[in-house]
């Protein structure tokens, strides 16, 4: 299988999705990253826009119907869930040899 | 106060910029062609940041502008290059990641490069068929015009003028901007090599 083309995830577009398992306007979103990485990542306004622009592009967010008016809302989707699984097993893999397990074996 | 200049290189009109605000120059509007709104302000910690983004539809352009006003940012105007404004708080790029910079980069590199490319062929084009570029006197169309004299002559010279030193001049402009244009795009071509090795 060709993997995506968003794949490995930054650690910005890893956030992001994992930020947005709830719907968030942009600039929660960049508030909610800052905390959930203790004041780690800080995404500046222009990525945030690329990252969301990209996510977007390949539905791997989704905008939601708007009740207020004025900010646009977002979530992830399926297919974004979907990558964050795959994600998930290759950090579980990697993880597993740091903690010195042997290679082959199925996490 | 108003400012007119044009610039072809964005690092640099960046730089110009923020070197005003820092003597209490703050430019408060920049509009097309290349004129700057500045008002005297006792405030320097003021930084301001050009961006080149790319809207794949007409509602992008608005969030991208929302989002940035959330960030606090204010637009002082752009078509395709966009300018902002922020009070200096020590998060004062917009980009914060290599992934983004680098993309930016590219779009800088696209910019310069179509607009380098455009103009050059155009330029050469234009030289190539006609003759009005090779001398100034062959760009008067006027039939006749060098025959005729006084106030005749006087009257057809200064009327066709204009449009002679546009004929002759227009090949020669778009060829110096053309060449202006590569220059910047190889300068970012560099950077952006310079960016790929880090990685």
């Amino acid at each position: 299988m060709k993997r995506h083309k968003l794949l490995p995830l930054t650690e910005t577009m890893h956030y992001i999705l994992l930020a947005l398992k709830e719907p968030l306007h942009g600039y929660a979103i960049m508030q909610k990253v800052e905390e959930m990485s203790n004041g780690q990542v800080r995404i500046a306004a222009g990525t945030l826009y690329g990252a969301i622009e990209n996510l977007l592009k390949y539905q791997l967010i989704e905008l939601l119907p708007a009740e207020d008016s004025r900010r646009k809302v977002y979530r992830i989707t399926d297919e974004g869930v979907g990558i964050l699984t795959i994600e998930q097993e290759r950090l579980q893999h990697i993880l597993s040899l740091y903690e010195g397990r042997p290679d082959h074996e199925k996490v | 106060m108003k400012k007119f200049k044009l610039f072809m290189d964005i690092q640099k009109e960046e730089d110009w910029l923020n070197s005003m605000a820092k003597k209490g120059w703050l430019c408060k509007h920049v509009s097309a062609w290349g004129i700057y709104d500045f008002e005297k302000t006792a405030s320097v910690e003021q930084v301001i940041r050009i961006d080149y983004p790319t809207f794949r539809t007409r509602d992008a352009k608005k969030r991208y502008i929302e989002l940035y006003e959330d960030y606090g940012w204010q637009h002082l105007g752009g078509n395709w290059l966009h300018y902002w404004l922020k009070p200096a708080d020590g998060r004062d790029e917009l980009f914060s990641d290599q992934a983004s910079q680098k993309a930016y980069l590219r779009r800088l590199l696209e910019y310069y490069g179509s607009f380098g490319f455009v103009f050059l062929i155009i330029a050469f084009s234009v030289m190539g068929n006609g003759s009005y570029s090779k001398s100034l006197k062959g760009a008067y169309l006027t039939p006749g015009l060098w025959e005729k004299e006084g106030s005749d002559f006087l009257f057809a010279f200064l009327f066709e003028t204009p449009f002679a030193l546009m004929r002759f001049g227009m090949p020669w402009l778009l060829l110096v901007w053309g060449i202006a244009f590569m220059v910047v795009y190889s300068k970012y071509h560099k950077k952006a090599k310079e960016l790929d090795k880090t990685t």
